[in-house]
């Protein structure tokens, strides 16, 4: 039985999630995170058989910290603004007091002429620890339906 | 579409008219001349296919190939298309069969390509049904010659091709012997949609000096700078090419270089978690990148502990897929293993080291799309004989592929003088 305070807490820490990257707060979406959190982006296609390559890996808060000073400082991306478009989280408590959420999302990008298209579309599965007050993540793993991904992948999902 | 209608102002190919990358004319003669042409094409690795009856799919240009593994162990490539009214044949990306059967009207196909049987020939009740001519060992799927070399499949359409090795030239073959010398794993596929024609990438790949000045990530974390010894390698023919640096051979006085350029890269920065940048040498030699790029549609690479090969598979003059396929050794350990993974980040739609590939082929593709008669400038390395190259401020290699471009698409040259137009 997971308690309303906790499945408040889940649910803002995933709207500040996606709230974050949208509002283009890279360090503070990094936030969300546990130190010792494991983000990765898969696609649908290597879940699908057993294959176990990343789009995009990080394995603890350093490489978030890494990923996103890399994008601030040193890529070059396609100049586009973010919107992310959740459904409805489904939660499960672990019996290590964590809880499991899966939620899908559309994510579609809108081009500096106004121009948007649907870039992603998928599923995360999260692990999710609340401490006190506050949920982060354990885990984020994102399921990438659109594994044939358009330009480039530059800011996270 | 008339030859007239192009023009090549430079026989040293520094001028590249933009309509090659927009005719539809320009793009149908490639699919004929170039891929079902007399050029070695990748498909897959025999990794993939590593039992009889094992498949892929995949493409040779834009025709979709059906590559199997027979019972007797041979690879076969086939047109993915039913020879009765043209329904692609296998939809799966990959799988085990022991026969082909096409989802329309049931025909049946071995794994060799041959017809084996088609529901009710002989119709109902003596009606209907197959005619009386119809010869069913006569039908046999469209089928490729295939030829690999250490692993590595390639297929051609045309029966008068040279043999794959004298077509990759010795230069080439070292490169995949170094790259396949022993048995591989597959760890997995990236795919990338890019709005943009498939020789923007071919380009891309055949210009050492971008990667220095377009992939910050390499010159800030110091990976690949413009002032590391590196080079460029070509065949005879200088249709192939690889790009090689060596990590951490940066020349401080030449690194000065990048002072003339508006966007010097940031000095100062360091990653948190260094891993990313280790590599972990596993070659005889001190070389730690190398783009191996093999005319027309293929990429093998190493950067570092990644290790992929790149497929370019079009989609129309407009659009391309760039298909990622990532492999380790069998004899990675676990260790090894994790770090190839980690290393994955450097590449593919999201690497660090290649997002901006993308975009970069996309904004070619759209501001030149309205210059039907303009040209690009090929230039940085020299003009005249095209060469190897002993440094990486050079994008020579991309004046040898439209050599051999425009040997096979039949287009005629002008002369060095009008390169000065």
């Amino acid at each position: 039985m997971i308690s309303i305070e906790n499945r408040n807490a889940v649910t803002d820490l995933l709207a500040a999630a996606t709230l974050r990257l949208d509002e283009d707060e890279l360090e503070s979406w990094v936030e969300c995170f546990e130190e010792t959190a494991v983000y990765r982006i898969l696609s649908r296609e290597n879940v699908a058989r057993g294959l176990p390559l990343p789009l995009f890996q990080c394995d603890n808060k350093n490489m978030l910290r890494d990923r996103v000073l890399s994008l601030r400082k040193a890529n070059v991306t396609n100049p586009h603004r973010d919107c992310h478009v959740a459904g409805l989280p489904a939660l499960e408590a672990e019996a290590d007091g964590t809880i499991s959420v899966t939620s899908s999302y559309a994510l579609y990008q809108t081009d500096p002429d106004g121009v948007g298209r649907l870039f992603s579309v998928g599923r995360y599965r999260d692990r999710i620890r609340i401490a006190g007050s506050a949920a982060k993540f354990i885990e984020r793993v994102v399921i990438v339906d659109m594994f044939s991904i358009p330009t480039m992948l530059s800011t996270p999902i | 579409m008339s030859d007239r209608d192009i023009v090549w102002p430079a026989a040293d190919f520094s001028r590249v008219p933009f309509a090659v990358y927009h005719d539809p004319a320009i793009y149908r003669r490639e699919q004929e001349r170039l891929f079902r042409g007399p050029t070695w094409n990748y498909l897959g690795l025999a990794a993939e296919l590593a039992e009889p009856g094992d498949f892929l799919t995949t493409r040779l240009g834009e025709t979709p190939i059906l590559v199997t593994r027979a019972m007797d162990g041979r690879i076969h490539a086939f047109v993915n298309r039913c020879m009765h009214r043209g329904a692609q044949l296998r939809r799966e990306p990959c799988g085990n069969a022991k026969s082909h059967i096409c989802v329309y009207h049931q025909w049946s196909y071995g794994l060799d390509g041959s017809l084996r049987g088609v529901p009710f020939p002989k119709g109902v009740k003596g009606a209907g049904g197959l005619p009386a001519d119809f010869d069913r060992g006569a039908i046999h799927l469209e089928e490729l010659v295939v030829e690999l070399h250490k692993g590595v499949i390639f297929g051609t359409f045309s029966r008068h091709a040279e043999p794959l090795a004298d077509y990759l030239g010795p230069t080439v073959i070292s490169e995949l012997d170094r790259l396949f010398a022993k048995p591989i794993k597959i760890l997995g596929y990236q795919r990338q949609r890019i709005a943009g024609n498939w020789k923007l990438y071919n380009d891309n790949v055949r210009d050492p000096n971008h990667g220095g000045l377009l992939h910050m990530f390499h010159a800030t974390f110091g990976l690949y700078r413009l002032s590391q010894i590196g080079g460029a390698k070509m065949d005879a023919r200088h249709r192939h090419n690889i790009t090689y640096n060596q990590l951490g051979t940066d020349d401080a006085e030449a690194e000065g270089g990048y002072g003339d350029t508006d966007k010097v890269y940031q000095k100062g920065y360091r990653l948190q978690d260094m891993r990313m940048l280790q590599n972990r040498k596993e070659f005889p030699d001190p070389v730690t990148l190398v783009i191996l790029s093999v005319f027309p549609n293929c990429v093998f690479q190493q950067i570092a502990n990644s290790l992929c090969t790149r497929q370019i598979r079009t989609y129309g003059a407009d659009e391309m897929e760039l298909y990622w396929t990532y492999f380790g050794y069998q004899d990675d350990d676990p260790a090894m293993e994790d770090h190839r993974l980690r290393q994955s980040n450097l590449c593919g739609p999201g690497g660090y080291i290649s997002m901006e590939d993308g975009e970069a082929v996309e904004i070619v593709h759209r501001t030149t799309l309205p210059e039907r008669d303009g040209h690009a400038r090929v230039e940085i390395g020299g003009k005249g004989p095209i060469a190897d190259q002993p440094n990486l401020v050079s994008e020579v290699p991309i004046r040898g592929f439209y050599a051999y471009y425009c040997e096979l698409m039949g287009f005629d040259v002008e002369t060095v003088e009008g390169a000065a137009r």
